[in-house]
């Protein structure tokens, strides 16, 4: 895939694959052009070029089948004012063509502790239970995509161990979970793949063990966040490799 | 004043003219621009056509203007600074976060922070009043008039607000607060007495010369007076430098004082500021200007599937009550109680009439404030580019409430004025009402092209906001030429095809009908296509 934006190429030569059960990690300095490939993948930005498909379905060229099978979660949660948290899992039932809806948005309001503000007007709500709202009417049609950015920002220790768990229980019910993340040690204890982007091109894409390994006979190092600054370094200043 | 702060001033102007001078380089910025001289010039044109006899009635009309300048311009002024006072929000001064945050806590006293906001004010004044200067036919007052006129007539009502906003401050802190009600009772008294004596007497031109005339009229409206002087100036010296000398000194003591109050305003200023960069804020992400009261609220109806389209005018229509069910309702009383008020008046209407002032209430109010549509949601758009419909079935479910809520209004206001006619015109009216339904996804889909090619916020952000007067401005030009280019086209087709067929009224209805419809439904496709085009990632 590539992406460019008002002329400007975003991310160029990028080719990966997720498979189901798969939780890959989506890390790059800023601008490294996480969220474009979010919302590249999403169907809310065309690609330039390139194909992208998701759960066998072409985002350019089937993108209500492609969306059908994806729960997108952007990075700031940008919720309809008006409506309150209930009304915003029957939007998104009534969208996406849920049967049934209501067992499951009660198990997901409990889930997230968000039973107590059903009836809430969402612009009522903190930042992190916003988040929460945003991440239920994900999950709402059990998508077999989830995309993550910056998930847990705003979130209070208890919601961060909330979304943790659902993302890895998800992705244990067949699901395929990227999450675009500047926090290392979460990708590090959830991801079981990683994605190293840096200047808008792919710098690894594998097994987060086998890189980890890699660079520990290489330089000695044994945390992704060695690894990150290892070869963001080596990108920035090429006179030191 | 600190030179820091002149320097930063200069700065922020040189990067607003840059960055609409980076606007220009794309080509939705050149549309802009060419549309915006392609208005200019126009208007100017028509100002510079040779005098025709229409154009001669309107010569001596300009006449009769400078008259009715002298006489009802200063009436005018306070009835401005008497709305401004009352729409400003909270002191009328306004400090950015940003300005909070670094300026404040910078080594400036409130003195220098003062003058330069009020500055950037009067900068911004200066701006519109040359852009007047352009506008106002140099037969009505000569240039150097309207341009002094216009920038101390605005300055003078700005600063005037914000020292009555300053002094009600100081006065919130008295146990006379209280007489704030009493006061605003009175004025809303007097209004309603003058009102009645004018309807009474059928004469509103002799109330408003008698209030002139009394001793607290002639002393409310005497620094108005002035600039009235200012605009009626024939020549440069001694009326036109006179009259714009007491003006300036009457903003002269208008700072001195604004600098003596600021003294006493505390964190008040900060405060106030913050709450509506908060509001502004919320506008300026593409959400309603006004927010719901209530925190919590309960579900009476659940979103039908209708193949996708249901939720979205589900979402709509409960947006619309939740946040603007007082608009709504003031909108339809004031449609049920035009009629009857028309009839109380004595009025005599045609059809025309009534249908020009439906036209006007469509084109010009209703579309501004029912805007629940893809203009309220600037800051949403990822939402629906994320779900899994097509971009036609999420454009006719973001259309669907703005148009039926206006053709509910306009139906109303249809049938309240129509127990004026009589029976004939009473039947072409009902004859004519299905054309509000084409006729309202056309305005409805114009708006809504318009702000997906150029998506903006709803209400201007700041006191000076140019992008946003001219954006408007433009947008109704562009409007009301398509409106009333469908509509023409309709007729005329409609027309051709009686013609050629022979047939009567009636048939000439049904095809113009069905013409107009042809040209709304082509505003699906279009805005299909600009709906596909928005660029969620330039917000």
């Amino acid at each position: 895939m590539q992406s460019s934006p008002n002329d400007f190429v975003a991310v160029r030569n990028l080719t990966f694959r997720v498979e189901p059960g798969q939780i890959l990690g989506l890390v790059g300095p800023n601008g490294a052009g996480k969220t474009t490939i979010l919302r590249v993948l999403s169907g809310i930005i065309p690609p330039s070029s390139g194909t992208l498909c998701l759960a066998d379905h072409d985002i350019v060229s089937d993108p209500i089948q492609a969306k059908q099978s994806l729960g997108y979660i952007p990075d700031e949660p940008r919720l309809f004012d008006n409506l309150t948290v209930w009304e915003h899992l029957e939007f998104f039932s009534a969208a996406y063509r849920v049967a049934n809806y209501q067992t499951t948005a009660e198990t997901l309001l409990e889930f997230f502790s968000l039973s107590g503000q059903r009836n809430h007007v969402v612009q009522s709500l903190s930042r992190g239970m916003r988040q929460k709202v945003a991440i239920a009417c994900a999950y709402l049609h059990h998508p077999k995509v989830l995309l993550f950015d910056e998930p847990l920002t705003g979130l209070d220790p208890a919601g961060i161990r909330s979304i943790k768990e659902s993302m890895r229980q998800r992705a244990a019910q067949g699901a395929a979970v990227i999450i675009s993340s500047h926090l290392l040690g979460l990708v590090e204890s959830l991801c079981t793949h990683l994605l190293l982007l840096h200047q808008g091109q792919c710098r690894y894409f594998g097994r987060i063990e086998d890189v980890l390994q890699a660079f520990d006979k290489i330089d000695n190092v044994a945390t992704l966040e060695d690894v990150f600054f290892s070869i963001t370094n080596e990108d920035d200043h090429p006179e030191r490799k | 004043m600190n030179t820091t702060l002149p320097k930063l001033l200069l700065l922020r102007l040189r990067g607003g003219v840059l960055l609409r001078l980076q606007e220009l380089k794309t080509q939705r910025g050149l549309l802009f621009l060419l549309i915006t001289i392609t208005v200019i010039v126009l208007l100017k044109m028509g100002q510079a056509l040779p005098a025709t006899p229409l154009q001669s009635n309107f010569s001596s009309d300009l006449v009769k203007l400078r008259g009715q300048t002298a006489q009802y311009m200063p009436i005018g002024l306070l009835g401005a600074f008497l709305l401004t006072v009352f729409l400003s929000p909270s002191l009328g001064l306004y400090f950015s976060p940003s300005e909070i945050n670094l300026l404040f806590s910078g080594p400036f006293s409130r003195r220098a922070l003062l003058l330069y906001k009020l500055s950037s004010y009067a900068f911004g004044v200066l701006l519109s009043s040359l852009l007047i200067m352009l506008l106002v036919p140099k037969s009505v007052y000569s240039p150097q008039a309207t341009f002094f006129g216009t920038f101390l007539t605005l300055l003078f009502i700005q600063l005037l607000t914000i020292a009555t906003g300053l002094l009600g401050q100081l006065w919130e802190r008295h146990i006379f607060a209280r007489l704030k009600y009493l006061i605003i009772m009175m004025i809303l008294l007097l209004v309603a007495a003058g009102w009645y004596h004018a309807h009474v007497s059928s004469d509103l031109s002799g109330v408003l010369i008698q209030f002139q005339s009394s001793i607290g009229g002639a002393f409310l409206l005497a620094p108005f007076n002035v600039f009235a002087h200012i605009f009626l100036s024939q020549s440069i010296f001694p009326d036109l430098l006179t009259w714009v000398t007491l003006g300036l000194a009457m903003n002269m003591s208008l700072v001195t004082l604004l600098i003596l109050l600021d003294r006493h305003s505390d964190e008040a200023l900060t405060v106030a500021s913050l709450e509506i960069h908060k509001r502004w804020d919320h506008a300026r992400q593409g959400g309603l200007p006004w927010r719901p009261r209530s925190m919590i609220a309960r579900s009476s109806m659940q979103p039908t599937m209708l193949g996708g389209i249901g939720p979205i005018v589900w979402r709509q229509m409960l947006s619309a009550i939740r946040s603007s069910s007082n608009v709504l309702l003031t909108f339809l009383t004031l449609a049920i109680i035009a009629g009857p008020l028309l009839v109380i008046a004595r009025a005599n209407i045609s059809i025309w009439s009534l249908i020009g002032g439906v036209f006007f209430a469509a084109v010009f109010v209703l579309p501004k404030t029912l805007v629940f549509d893809f203009r309220s949601d600037l800051d949403t758009m990822q939402n629906f580019k994320g779900l899994p419909l097509s971009a036609w079935k999420i454009c006719i479910g973001q259309l669907a409430s703005p148009v039926l809520l206006t053709i509910l209004i306009e139906l109303v206001l249809l049938g309240s004025a129509a127990i004026l006619l009589d029976s004939q015109s009473r039947f072409r009216l009902i004859s004519i009402s299905p054309f509000l339904v084409p006729f309202n996804v056309l305005l409805y889909g114009v708006e809504n092209l318009f702000f997906l090619l150029f998506p903006a916020p709803l209400v201007p952000i700041g006191r000076a906001d140019y992008d946003f007067i001219g954006r408007t401005m433009i947008g109704c030009a562009i409007t009301i030429t398509i409106l009333i280019g469908s509509c023409l086209l309709a007729a005329g087709t409609s027309y051709l095809a009686v013609t050629a067929i022979g047939s009567s009224w009636p048939m000439f209805v049904v095809v113009a009908w069905l013409s107009l419809t042809l040209l709304a439904s082509m505003m699906l496709p279009l805005l299909s296509w600009a709906y596909n085009h928005f660029d969620v990632g330039l917000r």
